[in-house]
């Protein structure tokens, strides 16, 4: 992974400098307001940072969010955003950035990325896939996309505020973030809440790695690693290339089945 | 234009949403649809599907919303000209490769966009209508002033869900099934992980399913927002959920129609709902957010299934219905029934004859086949069921 293509979603903005200095140069930052699950950033804290800048929106928007959001400044140095809701494209197209597709579980096949790769300039491949079918969108696809690579899944974004109605229905004194396990099927996850939901997050890290000797670099525009849940010195780990405990593959050698007995 | 619409999982219950007041009804094939795990409708069953709702003046939509991934691809041009060629009136989809087929091979196939997609704003809506879509349905969680400015904006046919479960997740949103289970929940394998009951730090079992939806107190407020069609979820509901919840909407859209809607008979009917789903439906994001009273029972969580489907009335002649059994009754038990075009009535049962003709007095065996004296007129296929929301009744 070099380390010029790799994008990291930044979580603390005081390692920024620490990053630079590890040769990383493009960065991206969920926007306050505008994204769940994340430290958020507005854009004067964006403001005069150096690099390929990149905006995270992944909430999905009211028509009211995106009128809030064309009266906004957006500093120069913003290069483009990622983006969840589709809404999104028409005016950040009109003012000329970059706009990367995320809509989190969907876009799982080649055909459906080429024909939204129509409209943006590129896509975040869905980490619900397998290798192989990783490898098909990336061969059969006509621009450079980016790779989910080391991150904590969001598995599920709910509108409600999970957390806080928990603690409120049981008086218990408010928090925005709490784990939560399944004893049946021995999962854990962290639910992450702010003002406009709540994200849940698998526990557990995915590190697709080890995968990328059997993946195209040349149609991978980014490499992007989440900084979500970790401090600079796991960071570092993941950009040095050391083997990090307790992480999974996801489901890059584990097909999902969705009929009663297809399972084997 | 105002449809009340009805889901279906097999025919039985598609001629029942026909009957009891479904101006249209949406099914789910064998393949591409989110309930992967129902009964569902191989091309022939469709055909049939298309053939009752045409000749009974409803339209049928079919679900073709999975998130395809690589291996679905197979197959989708040829299933959508078939769909085509069978007349169905509309394609549920939220996945832009069925899209693209339509519109690449000229498939006659009006695109409905689906909940799945989680549109809450017109610009996104505008996009899909650029792509040929020409009904939206909405993310369960739009508010009025979401529903208002979508429909100002874009003129499109809006579709509201109104009644049936929740995701606690936006819609498609949601991979909980497929890491935990492994289950893909954005191809109809969805294992409701969200209705489990996990363990966190403190003594109380943290849960995050919300009630139902029932929006019964809306509808009227819905119709002014610009809802042109008011779904009800539950392809894999029962033909009895199906009838009632029909049956108490359409009540419900004639009274507003008529300008006879009262908080009591808003009561009533929230009543009715509550009972046949076995678990508490309120009102959902139209208003606000919902907070935890959207999600926490006070009385603890309860969903057992109750017995209230007591039989199907197959025909009434001199006095006696031919009746079906689904559940226990007994002679002397007050029992009520609908119909179709018939509001719910209250009788006592005072005879009970078997196929012979001979006196019983117990019915305890399913789909055993019963004659029982009422003292009305009673239409087929209407319900019988055990007497558990008086008009009076309060929540």
């Amino acid at each position: 992974m070099k380390t010029n293509k790799i994008i990291l979603n930044i979580s603390d903005i005081k390692d920024l400098e620490k990053y630079k200095k590890l040769g990383i140069t493009n960065f991206l930052f969920p926007l306050k307001d505008y994204s769940v699950g994340y430290s958020d950033f507005t854009f004067d804290e964006i403001n005069n940072i150096n690099g390929n800048i990149y905006v995270l929106i992944n909430r999905l928007l009211t028509d009211e969010d995106i009128d809030n959001f064309e009266k906004m400044h957006i500093p120069n140095n913003i290069r483009g955003f990622i983006i969840e809701d589709i809404g999104m494209l028409s005016y950040l197209k009109e003012k000329g950035y970059e706009v990367i597709l995320f809509e989190n579980h969907l876009n799982n096949n080649y055909e459906t990325v080429n024909i939204m790769l129509r409209d943006v300039d590129s896509l975040v491949i869905s980490s619900d896939i397998t290798l192989e079918e990783i490898n098909k969108i990336i061969k059969e696809t006509s621009k450079p996309l980016i790779l989910n690579t080391f991150f904590k899944p969001m598995i599920m974004y709910s509108r409600r505020r999970l957390v806080s109605n928990y603690d409120r229905f049981y008086g218990k004194e408010f928090e925005d973030s709490l784990e939560i396990k399944d004893e049946t099927f021995n999962k854990v996850f962290d639910l992450v809440e702010n003002k406009w939901g709540t994200s849940v997050f698998n526990k557990e890290f995915v590190d697709y790695r080890k995968a990328l000797p059997d993946i195209d670099d040349s149609k991978i525009k980014y490499y992007l690693v989440d900084t979500n849940f970790m401090d600079y010195n796991q960071v570092k780990d993941v950009i040095d290339g050391k083997e990090i405990e307790g992480t999974s593959e996801g489901f890059l050698y584990t097909k999902t089945y969705y009929k009663v007995g297809e399972k084997k | 234009m105002i449809e009340l619409l009805s889901p279906a999982g097999d025919i039985e219950r598609l001629k029942i949403a026909c009957m009891y007041g479904a101006d249209a009804i949406y099914i789910g094939g064998k393949d591409y649809g989110l309930r992967a795990n129902a009964t569902n409708f191989d091309i022939d069953g469709i055909k049939e599907a298309v053939r009752i709702c045409h000749e009974n003046g409803k339209k049928l939509y079919v679900t073709v919303n999975i998130v395809f991934h690589n291996e679905n691809l197979d197959g989708l041009k040829k299933y959508l000209e078939d769909l085509a060629k069978i007349g169905i009136d509309a394609v549920i989809v939220s996945d832009m490769v069925v899209i693209d087929t339509i519109n690449k091979y000229n498939i006659n196939l009006e695109v409905h966009l689906s909940t799945q997609d989680s549109t809450l704003n017109s610009r996104k809506a505008k996009y899909y209508i650029d792509k040929g879509v020409k009904r939206i349905v909405l993310a369960r969680e739009a508010s009025k002033e979401d529903i208002e400015r979508i429909k100002k904006e874009t003129n499109i046919d809006l579709e509201a869900f109104i009644q049936g479960a929740m995701c606690t997740s936006f819609s498609g949103r949601c991979v909980m099934s497929n890491y935990v289970t492994n289950r893909d929940s954005n191809r109809g394998g969805c294992a409701q992980v969200c209705r489990f009951s996990f363990k966190c730090k403190y003594d109380e079992p943290f849960e995050m399913m919300s009630k139902d939806l029932n929006m019964i107190t809306n509808i009227a407020s819905m119709i002014e927002a610009g809802i042109n069609s008011f779904k009800i979820e539950g392809r894999m509901r029962s033909i009895y959920y199906i009838a009632t919840v029909l049956h108490t909407y359409k009540s419900v859209f004639k009274k507003i129609e008529t300008k006879t809607l009262n908080d009591e008979y808003i009561n009533y009917a929230t009543n009715i709902i509550n009972r046949v789903a076995n678990r508490e439906s309120v009102p959902q994001f139209f208003n606000g957010l919902p907070l935890d009273e959207g999600q926490y029972y006070n009385n603890g969580r309860d969903e057992k299934s109750n017995q209230d489907f007591l039989g199907l009335a197959l025909e009434h002649d001199n006095g006696y219905i031919k009746l079906e059994v689904r559940n226990n009754f007994k002679l002397g038990q007050t029992v009520n029934i609908f119909g179709p075009n018939t509001e719910d009535k209250t009788f006592k049962i005072e005879e009970i004859l078997d196929e012979e003709g001979n006196n019983k007095e117990v019915c305890n065996h399913p789909k055993e086949i019963v004659k029982i004296k009422v003292p009305f007129e009673v239409e087929p296929w209407s319900m019988m069921h055990v007497k558990n929301v008086d008009k009076n009744m309060q929540m």
